[in-house]
Order: structure tokens, then C-alpha cells, then sequence
């Protein structure tokens, strides 16, 4: 199984995007370190309306779609992914951190 | 209404606005059952000249429960894909269209059904299955009702398949019921008092989008049997609508992309239970959850609004309405667990204690040679809400419901007002330019663009 890394991650998505506000950056800088980057959620059952749950990685992810990367909650270091009809929540505080400052 | 425009959200999104859920044993095919689920309110028939279609961005399912948790045991998904045959006019078709393959035809849906079972197996039970067109006029699809019944298709497995635009079977006089509730026979005793007049159908003349499924009762049932004994807890479905949209939409200059997980957006069980139980604080929310998750709600059934508001509104019409002030146990029965066997005899369609809004049939009780639209206050056991038939009038059938007539089952000391058995909203039942269909997909065959203009 391919290790998954943060830049690794960056260079397979096609898209990313940030919805989210800026308060609570600091916070969740201070809480979490950038080395503390770990997967946290499975991807959703396909065609059943459902949320997220956790999980332990992130898989090889292949589409030929778009994938988009959001961010609900700054202070919560966690990067929701979208992939087909996929979610998987991945906690990384340092790419949340970088998305935050790459818009400033 | 029954479910339209009910909740402030999908009130903007038609296309994934379940209006109707309809669940009964096929009169015509007695050992199967038919499922529908109607969207796109109040079509108006010459709405052109992009004509009401499915949403390809849209998830529909039926879902059906068998074991009484309110969970999916079987779930039927459809999902629609248009074609255009030439995007350089801007007509939905450039000449009559008198079959499924007419190259005049420009716009035209198909769709693939899946069956879903309770532990994720998807089965394909039909793929690039033909939408008919909509219903334009006489010149564009001069023989409707054939060129309908054409895309009646087979699923794989057996069962049949309809997906398309029919008349609006649902009844109600909609400008009185919403005008602080103006119902039949006591609008010269409203606090606000008019004259008497004649109910009005306001869905007459308009048109909806139709998802019907017929299949073997077997198909359903959680033993794969039949069921002939209406006592037999495995008679009892309990089943429900949703439409579904995915998380994200990516907006382009040309197109639109969706992605991420489906999302329900839209769902409906008993007619009227969002529209007039749920408040409006939480419509929203209710249209996003699933049956075994309401619980909830069950307040809101244990004292409806609308029980308080008639006699309110109706001052000294409903006395003894108006003095019960206990929890509905009757309405949590009708609307939420099914009725027990005991209360009224011959029939039940309980199905546990688990409180959820589910269209609960019976499967075992045969369909009626001669029906009453008042379903079991009329003493027709086979219609609501054992289920609902195309043709119920649930409008009245609740609205007395509410009023008291049906508390004296769980509290036989009760005694209702004379006018909870009288009152309705006094909305025409029959529509004779469109009737109702003595066989699949028993909807009638949608007004034509050309024969009714919109505001007729």
C-alpha cells in the first residue's frame, strides 16, 4: 500500500478549495503540530445518502472527476476530500494551516 | 399539500421535490404491488420550452422496510440520463413525435433502476430505459396515451417499470385549506366567516413526474413469501421516498459538475406529515433524515397544531376536540407505528414500536372491487392509510383523522364532534379530463400543453 503523505496528496488532487472562516487558525496551529497529519475517516457507501465515518487511510484514489478539498472547521485540522460519490475526512492541521496561509 | 413545495429547501428545488407516495396491491395484478413516487410540483402543461423533465443530478429511491426498524430491507434507484439530439434549435422537438425513437424528438431522458438490498448488493434491473416525452399538444405528440404506455418497460427479474409526466392525481382545494384552514361545511362558522361555496380542485389541470414500480409482492416481503393472513406480522411493508443530491456542485461556464456523497434532500412517507405535523423551524431538517429517526418528531404527532387550531378557529364546532387534550395515541398509530391488531377488525399494519413515518401496507388484504376514497374511515380496508391508493382522499381522511374521529380506537369513551366526521376540504375527487387508470401506472395520462392553458 503507497504511504499516503501530505504532498503526495497535493499532487494527486486537481482541485482544492478552503470553505471555511479564519478564526480559530491559531488555535488549531498551536493544538497541532503540521507533523501531525493523520487520516481519520472512510469514504461514504456509494449511492446511500450518508456522512462520513472514520477510518485509518486514504485510498489510492483514482477518478477521472474532480476531487475537492474543503475545510469546515479550521480549529479542527481536518481536510474533508471529495472523490465521485466518496467523502473521507483526512486530519492534517499543517495542510490546513498551508491552505489558510496560501489565501492570504 | 400532500408534499409539495412542504419545506422551505426543497420548495426551490422541484426536480427533487417528492410530492406523493402512493403503495397499494395492484387492483389489476393482485399478486404484485405498486409503488410510486410523483416530484415536480404543479407542472403547469404548456410550461415549454424546456418541458419538465428528471434530474440527471438527482437520486431517486423507494425505499421499502419489511422488518419494522425503519430501515431499508429493499430499495429500488433510479437515475436519469438526457440526450439532445441537436442543440442548434431551440425547440423540444421539430416535428410530431409518435414513438419512443422519433428523430423529431430532441430531448429525450433515459434512466436505469437498481435494486438495492439491505446489505449494499446493487442488481441492475433495467438500463437506458426510455422516458416518454411530456404530454405538448395535439400537433407535437398527437397520440399520447400509446406513446406513454410505449414506455411501460419489464424489469429483469420481473416487474415493470414507468418513469414520466401524468396527471396530478393528488386533490385538494389548496387556496381554502391555506387561507387559515377554510374547510367544508363550516366556512359561515370560521372566525373570519364566508359564504358557503363548492370546494376547488387547485391541482386540476396540472401535471407531475412519475416513478411507478410494480413487482411480485414476494419481492418485498422479508421471507420472499406471499402473505394471505392480515395478522401475519410479515404481511405489514413500510415504505417511503427520497430523492438525494451530492454534497458539492462545481459551477462552470458550460457545464456543472457534481461530486462528493449523496445527500437526501427530499423524503416522504404518509402524505401531509412534513407539510402540516412538522414545524417549520424543521422541515428542513426532516427532509434529511430517515425514518428511524424520528423519534423526534413524535411530539409533534401526540399534539398536531392543526387539532388545536380547528377548534380555535371553528369556535364552538368542535367542543370535545377541543377539551382532549391527552397525547394522540390514535395518530401515533395512524401515522407512526402502524395500527395494532385489536382495533379494528380483520385488519392492522403495525409494525413495531420503533415511531416512524412510513406508508405501512398490509400486503395480505386484497384490493377492493368497489373502493371508498375514505379508505378505512370508509370502511375499505385495503386504502389509506393501509397504504394509499392513486385515488385516496387523504386530505379529508386526515383532516378527520385530527378532528377526533379516530381516538375512540385507543379511547373508546371518547366521543367525537358530529362535524370531525363531516368536515373535509371539500376538493372534487374525480377529474374527468383525466382519470384515473384501471392499470399500470394507473395515473392518468397528463393534460396536454395545448388543450389547458396554465391559469385556466
Amino acid at each position: 500500500m503507497v504511504t499516503q503523505t501530505r504532498r503526495r496528496f497535493l499532487m494527486k488532487t486537481s482541485a482544492i478549495g478552503a470553505l471555511t472562516t479564519l478564526s480559530g487558525l491559531a488555535a488549531a496551529c498551536a493544538a497541532q503540530p503540521a507533523s501531525a497529519a493523520a487520516p481519520l475517516a472512510s469514504p461514504a457507501a456509494t449511492a446511500q445518502p450518508t456522512s462520513a465515518v472514520p477510518t485509518t487511510s486514504l485510498p489510492n484514489i483514482r477518478s477521472n472527476g474532480p476531487i475537492v478539498a474543503y475545510v469546515n472547521d479550521l480549529s479542527s485540522g481536518e481536510v474533508t476530500i471529495l472523490v465521485g460519490t466518496q467523502e473521507y475526512v483526512y486530519r492534517d492541521p499543517g495542510l490546513v494551516a498551508s491552505i489558510v496561509k496560501a489565501i492570504h | 399539500m400532500s408534499s409539495h413545495r412542504e419545506a422551505p429547501e426543497i420548495s426551490k428545488d422541484p426536480v427533487a421535490d417528492n410530492t406523493d407516495v402512493y403503495a397499494f396491491v395492484s387492483p389489476d395484478q393482485p399478486d404484485t404491488v405498486t409503488l410510486i413516487t410523483n416530484y415536480i410540483p404543479l407542472e403547469g402543461p404548456d410550461g415549454g420550452p424546456n418541458f419538465y423533465e428528471f434530474g440527471d443530478d438527482v437520486l431517486y429511491e423507494i425505499h421499502i422496510d419489511n422488518d419494522g426498524d425503519a430501515i431499508a430491507d429493499v430499495t429500488y434507484q433510479l437515475r436519469f440520463q438526457t440526450q439532445m439530439r441537436n442543440p442548434d434549435t431551440f425547440l423540444y422537438n421539430t416535428g410530431p413525435i409518435t414513438a419512443l425513437d422519433s428523430q423529431n424528438w430532441n430531448r429525450r431522458q433515459f434512466y436505469t433502476v437498481t435494486k438495492v438490498n439491505k446489505g449494499g448488493h446493487a442488481t441492475v434491473l433495467g438500463a437506458d430505459l426510455a422516458s416518454p416525452p411530456c404530454n405538448i399538444g395535439s400537433r407535437s405528440t398527437p397520440n399520447y396515451a400509446a406513446l406513454a404506455q410505449a414506455a411501460v418497460h419489464d424489469l429483469a427479474g420481473g416487474g415493470k417499470v414507468f418513469a414520466g409526466q401524468r396527471d396530478e392525481g393528488f386533490f385538494v382545494d389548496l387556496g381554502a385549506v391555506f387561507d387559515l384552514l377554510d374547510l367544508r361545511p363550516f366556512q359561515n362558522l370560521h372566525l373570519i366567516p364566508t359564504p358557503a361555496a363548492p370546494g376547488i380542485d387547485a391541482t386540476d389541470g396540472l401535471n407531475v413526474h412519475t416513478i411507478a414500480i410494480q413487482v411480485p409482492i414476494s419481492h418485498l416481503t422479508r421471507d420472499g413469501s406471499t402473505p394471505t393472513n392480515p395478522k401475519d406480522a410479515r404481511a405489514v411493508i413500510g415504505v417511503w421516498g427520497a430523492a438525494s443530491r451530492q454534497k458539492i456542485r462545481l459551477l462552470d461556464k458550460t457545464q456543472h459538475t457534481d461530486v462528493g456523497p449523496w445527500i437526501q434532500v427530499s423524503r416522504l412517507g404518509n402524505p401531509l406529515f412534513n407539510e402540516v405535523i412538522v414545524p417549520l423551524g424543521k422541515k428542513d431538517l426532516w427532509n434529511t433524515l430517515s425514518p428511524k429517526d424520528d423519534e423526534q418528531f413524535v411530539k409533534y404527532v401526540q399534539s398536531p397544531e392543526v387539532a388545536r387550531l380547528i377548534p380555535a378557529l371553528y369556535p364552538g364546532v368542535f367542543p370535545n376536540l377541543k377539551a382532549l387534550t391527552a397525547a394522540r395515541a390514535d395518530l401515533v398509530a395512524v401515522l407512526l407505528t402502524g395500527i395494532p391488531d385489536g382495533l379494528i377488525p380483520g385488519f392492522q399494519n403495525f409494525t413495531g414500536k420503533t415511531p416512524a413515518d412510513m406508508l405501512r401496507l398490509n400486503l395480505a388484504i386484497p384490493p377492493t372491487k368497489a373502493p371508498n376514497n375514505l379508505g378505512i374511515l370508509g370502511g375499505d380496508l385495503a386504502g389509506f392509510p393501509n397504504g394509499r391508493r392513486v385515488f385516496d382522499d387523504v386530505v379529508t381522511i386526515e383532516l378527520r383523522a385530527i378532528a377526533g374521529v379516530t381516538y375512540p380506537l385507543v379511547n373508546p369513551k371518547f366521543t367525537p364532534d358530529a362535524a370531525a366526521s363531516k368536515v373535509t376540504d371539500g376538493s372534487p375527487s374525480t377529474d374527468p379530463d383525466a382519470p384515473y387508470l384501471a392499470s399500470f401506472p394507473y395515473l392518468g395520462v397528463p393534460n396536454s400543453g395545448s388543450a389547458i392553458p396554465a391559469g385556466s
